[in-house]
């Protein structure tokens, strides 16, 4: 069980932090505040596991609080804000994430993982589940008019979000896979295929130009010509990647 | 999707306001004005980009693809009950970036574009004018093959340097 507390100055703000946790097992929210002071007063006088912190609070803010607690008694904090300038100084103080407002449902899932993850490591349990590993997908099925087909994943230069299901492309062509990106990321060989983006996964060896972007996103570029966006959150998932292939 | 309008958001209202920026900027800024546009059309939107290697550096105009890009949506593609595709092709020409934005339309759009199409397409000609002076080529129009297109030329400044990832 994990034991959290929710800071935000806006009621509308908190609210949609706690009905985004309420569908979630293992959480209990132990607290709320609307204010930096009592914040600090009530974090220390009972500290919960993991915060969800607005950084953008009048007096006192939310950044200001972490400082203000005696590192021991920090807890795991996702910080929210509107604007990013802030960075530095959150990730000295040890925050795991941070979510830009208005809050991405799937980012809001990746984070709160993130600190179930940092959650178990603290309390000295296992790292992440040790489950056997189901086999990396090698071929997808498509529906191409009325038949059926095969695509290759080796054949495969990116896959795109289309709604709730995503687009191949593949040798010029585009095929329709019913299956969400997300649920798609966690089944292709992470030595091959990388997301890069919540609406764009690409196999890494497609990769011909990467720039950074002043927000600290990147846009690529692929071997067929394709510009791709990459956002900060996988971009060093996808500079390791491209690491290891220049290796290999 | 309210996400991605706070992105698309953030990127124009965050940017340094120069008169020009990367390439990459302003590819980065059309897709994040393309995925909202994609969420509101779904199938019926189908979008194509090609750049050409060793153009991701260099400058263009701030936000000179996405009136472009709306303008082909909102008087083209999303007139239309089946999808149609739309066509961002970069390439280099010896020293000219060479941009053209082409869309289908719906089927029997008549010969004259409503004014609001006239004055998008305008305002970028005249946006070029004051930058470039005669050193650009634009024209709009019907092509041959029935779609819609905009073609800009502009000097190619700079030579973009080599940042292709070694593969």
């Amino acid at each position: 069980m994990m034991r959290v507390a929710v800071i935000d100055d806006e009621p509308l703000a908190r609210s949609g932090v706690l009905a985004r946790l309420r569908g979630c097992a293992g959480i209990e929210v132990v607290a709320q505040y609307a204010d930096g002071g009592s914040a600090l007063r009530g974090l220390g006088a009972d500290p919960p596991d993991l915060v969800f912190l607005d950084v953008d609070m009048p007096v006192m803010h939310g950044i200001d609080v972490l400082a203000a607690l005696a590192p021991a008694l920090r807890p795991l904090a996702i910080l929210l804000t509107a604007h990013e300038q802030f960075a530095v100084r959150a990730f000295a103080l040890n925050a795991l994430d941070y979510l830009l407002k208005p809050i991405d449902d799937e980012r809001f899932a990746e984070a709160l993982a993130r600190a179930r993850n940092a959650h178990r490591l603290r309390h000295g349990g296992p790292g992440l589940a040790t489950c056997a590993p189901a086999p990396f997908l090698r071929t997808f099925m498509v529906r191409v008019g009325s038949r059926s087909v095969l695509v290759d994943a080796g054949d495969v230069a990116w896959i795109e979000a289309d709604g709730d299901y995503a687009t191949l492309h593949a040798g010029g062509r585009q095929y329709l896979v019913r299956e969400p990106l997300q649920r798609l990321a966690g089944r292709l060989d992470p030595a091959s295929f990388v997301r890069v983006h919540r609406s764009a996964i690409v196999r890494v060896d497609q990769v011909a130009e990467l720039r950074a972007l002043p927000n600290r996103d990147a846009l690529l570029c692929l071997r067929d010509g394709t510009p791709v966006r990459a956002s900060r959150t996988y971009i060093d998932t996808l500079t390791a990647a491209l690491g290891h292939a220049r290796e290999a | 999707m309210i996400a991605q309008l706070g992105d698309f958001l953030r990127a124009t209202l965050d940017a340094a306001h120069g008169h020009e920026h990367a390439l990459a900027d302003e590819l980065a800024l059309t897709q994040g004005y393309l995925e909202i546009e994609k969420a509101r059309l779904g199938n019926r939107l189908a979008v194509r980009m090609k750049v050409d290697p060793g153009l991701l550096n260099a400058p263009v105009p701030f936000l000179i693809l996405q009136p472009l890009v709306e303008n082909a949506i909102r008087h083209g593609l999303a007139l239309r009950d089946t999808r149609g595709a739309l066509d961002l092709v970069i390439t280099r020409e010896s020293a000219r970036l060479q941009i053209s934005v082409a869309n289908d339309l719906p089927a029997g759009a008549a010969e004259l574009e409503p004014s609001g199409a006239r004055i998008g397409i305008a305002n970028v000609g005249t946006r070029l004018e004051r930058l470039y002076g005669a050193d650009h080529a634009f024209a709009a129009g019907r092509g041959a093959d029935g779609r819609f297109q905009v073609s800009i030329a502009l000097p190619l400044t700079q030579a973009a340097p080599p940042d292709r990832m070694a593969a």
